[in-house]
């Protein structure tokens, strides 16, 4: 595989998800490396996808869905996909609520991933479940990568859902939205033999996934392959930063992408 | 002190076995005073000199994947770029600590200026001149990549097939008498007379496959508890 960057998303139609306020967004702020961006509306210099994810998940129809993340897992499936066929070695994945606000901030994101010095899968905002279900060793590891990164950007949200006589393996991942991703990892997981489609309805959000296969391979060790970067900010939902902490996060420099941003609001 | 290493995904290879090899290796070498970090293509990329070298250097040919081929090469770089220092591959260990810890110390607080040391490529897995582990600055390196580059160095073909590698360069550096290199029997390949004694040795995938001894991240930290107890 040779050395490729890029970074890579769905642009969704005007009409969707202040998807103008995105397209701007990555207008004024270019990336030094490829920007792939593709869509199902003819946005100019945008890869034209021939059929529009709509047609098997159809928003309209929300309850002929298998789960409510299927439309966002098809988008990031096709996205690898074609950055497999791109030939990308690592790829930063961005959704239409991402905006940055830094010509070139795709190479200060990978300059910081890489600057890490670790075999890194993931890189971005690090998200972790059930830290005290698996060992001793795994509860310390999540333990130092929280302290690490106490006095950065945003401490580590950290969840669980089985009880503390539960064993169950860590889930470490970042959110999905503004990560580096290695694309290696993504081939070695994910079988893209059976298609896109396939792999969408797999029950739970894609960025999910990925930390639970990264726990049952790597168990303690999950803590050393996921790499927090203080240069981004992604969430999911408004409970631990609202909207306009998020954009004050950015305007005040503190970093140069964030996630998640609802409305037209820019830089 | 910083301990360099240099990795790059090679097509066909799944990542996992390699992920693990260099998470051991950071440990063991972290257990014995260094730091130890991963290099990639990416700092490669940031030396001035990347992309004549890398037009040269993808040119050659090999008996293996180009990929890791060219790894090989453009690792040098990668080291360049960030200075120099130390840089092992991740299947090199250290087994008796006492000795490694004198290795770390002997260029820590060297000189600016470029002695005799300075200014040579230390190999210290010099019985095979197999660059597994090295001390070299950055100015250093810089004139050994102009070397490289030139094409005049690690021919060496492989059952009748073209094949030139840095390990020959060096070997072949080594028999025309060229200073720049340096060599030392600090790190002896797994498998060789006195590994168990020795301070660092090379786990190399030639070495173990052939004994099933794969794959080597769950063998290793039983060989080198078992070379200690000696």
């Amino acid at each position: 595989m040779s050395f490729k960057l890029a970074t890579i998303g769905y642009a969704p139609p005007p009409h969707i998800q202040a998807a103008q306020a995105f397209m701007d967004n990555l207008k004024k702020f270019p990336t030094k490396h490829e920007l792939l961006l593709f869509s199902d509306y003819d946005w100019p210099g945008v890869l034209k996808l021939k059929q529009s994810p709509e047609y098997y998940f159809n928003p309209e129809h929300k309850e002929t869905w298998p789960h409510k993340f299927a439309l966002n897992n098809l988008l990031f499936f096709t996205g690898m996909q074609l950055a497999i066929k791109s030939g990308y070695s690592h790829v930063i994945y961005i959704e239409s609520d991402c905006r940055v606000n830094k010509v070139g901030w795709d190479e200060i994101m990978f300059n910081e991933f890489f600057s890490m010095g670790k075999p890194l899968i993931l890189g971005g905002s690090v998200v972790c479940y059930n830290p005290a279900n698996w060992s001793k060793l795994a509860l310390e590891r999540w333990h130092r990568m929280v302290a690490n990164n106490s006095s950065r950007n945003m401490p580590i949200p950290t969840y669980g859902w089985v009880n503390s006589t539960a064993k169950q393996t860590p889930c470490v991942f970042t959110n999905g939205a503004l990560s580096v991703i290695s694309m290696a990892w993504i081939q070695e997981i994910f079988n893209f033999s059976d298609g896109c489609v396939k792999l969408a309805e797999h029950a739970c959000p894609w960025d999910f996934r990925l930390g639970n296969e990264i726990g049952e391979r790597f168990f303690e060790e999950a803590y050393d392959v996921v790499g927090h970067l203080g240069c981004v900010y992604s969430s999911y939902g408004d409970v631990i930063t609202s909207q306009q902490d998020r954009q004050d996060m950015l305007t005040s420099g503190q970093c140069i992408g964030i996630h998640q941003v609802k409305d037209n609001w820019q830089p | 002190m910083k301990l360099y290493t240099y990795f790059n995904d090679v097509p066909g290879i799944s990542p996992f076995d390699s992920y693990k090899l260099i998470l051991l290796w950071m440990e063991h070498w972290k257990a014995v005073g260094f730091e130890p970090f991963v290099l990639t293509e990416f700092h490669a990329r940031k030396h001035p000199m990347f992309e004549k070298f890398n037009a040269v250097v993808s040119a050659f040919p090999s008996v293996n994947a180009p990929e890791y081929e060219r790894a090989c090469w453009v690792r040098w770089l990668a080291f360049s770029a960030m200075g120099g220092g130390y840089m092992a591959d991740y299947d090199v260990f250290p087994v008796r600590v006492n000795e490694i810890e004198e290795i770390g110390d002997q260029y820590i607080n060297m000189p600016t200026h470029y002695g005799d040391e300075i200014s040579r490529i230390q190999i210290y897995q010099g019985s095979c001149c197999c660059p597994s582990f090295v001390w070299a600055s950055s100015r250093t390196i810089d004139e050994l990549c102009e070397l490289f580059m030139s094409g005049d160095y690690g021919r060496k073909d492989q059952d009748g097939r073209a094949h030139q590698s840095d390990m020959y360069a060096i070997e072949q550096l080594v028999i025309e008498g060229n200073p720049i290199i340096q060599r030392h029997n600090t790190v002896v390949g797994y498998g060789d007379a006195g590994w168990e004694k020795s301070p660092a040795v090379h786990f190399s995938n030639g070495s173990m496959q052939p004994k099933g001894l794969t794959p080597r991240w769950q063998c290793i930290p039983s060989l080198i508890d078992e070379a200690r107890k000696l």
